[in-house]
């Protein structure tokens, strides 16, 4: 099944299957197959799949609505346009019902059999061509989104007088370890794979969008935050969540998910003494756990307005004490195994 | 009907009903149905002639199955509407509705065979008169 015109006809009655090619042959190319089962297994081998089934329903080892439910269940087969060749005494509704698109009637009229895949072949291609186009404006209003979002967080980030670079070094850093806990085979590797690790980096972009309702006169403090204060600044974690929320359904956008889970969780710590809920060691969501070590890391390393950079080495050192009750075990070990590139992604994204 | 015969194939009598007043091949009819091309008909009918035939048919009428004859009747229905085969076609509807309230098929197997051969002896001279 080769050519991107071919039509599978499924009968068991090898006169009939000859007809329809007979019938057929001028415009399209034709394979056949004598039941269900052996249909089956020449889609399952086909390097494309045909633009229309014709399917009987009386025949032997697999019949025609076995195939049919087997195929429709199959997220690769189950939108072939299935077309039944029936005798007048079928039940058409029960298989319109089930997703038939049309019934072809012995004896074959060559006309109308032409006619009826014809308009069948002309209505997936359109479906194919609007299901396309929709699937190209869907991911160019997602990218106008997370363009928008990520010039956000660098206002964001030059609000807090940092340079800009903050929110690409921990999208690099969060990018590092999910590689590495993914190609080292750790027990977070099938969650990350799952997670989508560059949906994941793009998210990082976000962890700290709720800065924007922190007064200028806490954010920009150059020393220390009173209790008060930091009370106020903790607010940034849940504010973010409530910013992310009202984008869009959180539930039905993975790369919402993982910015709502990010903003709300990247200060909770391992042991159960972070903000804003407290949350205890797998409760944390794993990108937030991530996103934790990719921040403290970036903050370690950098110049504040309150503070001077700390040196490479006593930064893993810092987050290495933290491992098991600030941060989780399993994302320090990958951090302390890829530091290197860390300190590369510090050096070149100063 | 416009059918227009290549020279390489005689044009058969073209509705020949046998004695008994029936249409075994309806051959304008099955040409119609392969674009118009008798040398594939013909050879769809030798393809016939050649296969199994009723054997399965046969063997559910004396199990006297419902079931089994309802389905051998009605591929064998399909199959004879498709090549053409009015009186077998005819045949195996009338077996098929009987299928559906009768166990007891009396002579329909006799009768089967003998739809069958006048049949197969009407493709065998169709075929023998188009070489």
């Amino acid at each position: 099944m080769d050519d991107e015109h071919t039509i599978l006809i499924v009968d068991d009655v090898e006169i009939n299957a000859m007809l329809l090619e007979e019938i057929l042959k001028p415009d399209y190319t034709t394979v056949s197959a004598g039941n269900g089962r052996e249909a089956l297994e020449k889609l399952r081998a086909a390097r494309r799949l045909p633009k229309i089934i014709l399917l009987d329903i009386r025949m032997p080892e697999m019949d025609g609505r076995e195939f049919f439910e087997t195929l429709k269940a199959d997220p690769k087969f189950g939108r072939i346009p299935v077309i039944f060749i029936t005798a007048e005494n079928d039940s058409e509704s029960e298989l319109l019902a089930a997703g038939a698109v049309d019934f072809i009637y012995k004896p074959f009229h060559p006309e109308i059999v032409r006619l009826r895949v014809r308009n069948q072949i002309e209505l997936k291609n359109y479906s194919d061509n609007l299901e396309a186009m929709v699937e190209e404006k869907t991911a160019e209003a997602t990218k106008t989104l997370e363009n928008a979002l990520e010039g956000l967080a660098n206002v964001i980030e030059y609000r807090n007088l940092e340079s800009g670079e903050h929110v690409r070094r921990t999208q690099l850093y969060v990018r590092a370890i999910c590689r590495d806990l993914i190609e080292s085979g750790s027990v977070y590797a099938e969650s990350l794979i799952k997670l989508q690790p560059e949906t994941i980096m793009r998210s990082m972009a976000l962890h700290d969008i709720g800065k924007i309702s922190i007064p200028d006169s806490i954010l920009l403090k150059p020393g220390r935050l009173d209790a008060n204060e930091y009370e106020t600044m903790k607010t940034h974690t849940v504010q973010g969540a409530r910013i992310i929320g009202g984008l869009g359904d959180v539930n039905s956008s993975l790369y919402l998910r993982h910015c709502r889970d990010i903003c709300l969780c990247h200060h909770e710590r391992w042991d159960g003494g972070g903000y804003p809920n407290q949350l205890k060691g797998d409760e944390i969501p794993l990108v937030a756990r991530i996103a934790s070590v990719a921040d403290v890391y970036d903050a370690l390393v950098s110049v504040r307005v309150y503070k001077k950079a700390v040196d490479c080495k006593e930064t893993l050192k810092i987050i290495a004490d933290g491992s098991g009750s600030q941060f989780d075990p399993a994302i320090v070990a990958s951090l302390l195994n890829i530091h290197a590139s860390f300190e590369e992604i510090a050096r070149t994204y100063k | 009907l416009p059918l227009s015969l290549p020279k390489t194939i005689i044009a058969p009598n073209l509705e020949v009903r046998m004695t008994d007043g029936e249409l075994y091949v309806d051959f304008l009819d099955g040409v119609k149905r392969v674009m118009n091309k008798p040398g594939t008909y013909v050879r769809m009918l030798a393809k016939f002639r050649d296969a199994p035939g009723i054997d399965g048919l046969e063997a559910a009428l004396v199990s006297g199955d419902r079931e089994r004859v309802q389905d051998e009747a009605h591929r064998m229905k399909g199959l004879a509407a498709n090549l053409s085969l009015p009186a077998l076609r005819d045949f195996c509807l009338e077996l098929e509705t009987r299928a559906k309230n009768e166990t007891n098929f009396g002579d329909a197997p006799e009768n089967l065979k003998a739809v069958f051969v006048a049949t197969l002896r009407e493709i065998d001279r169709i075929i023998a008169e188009n070489g």
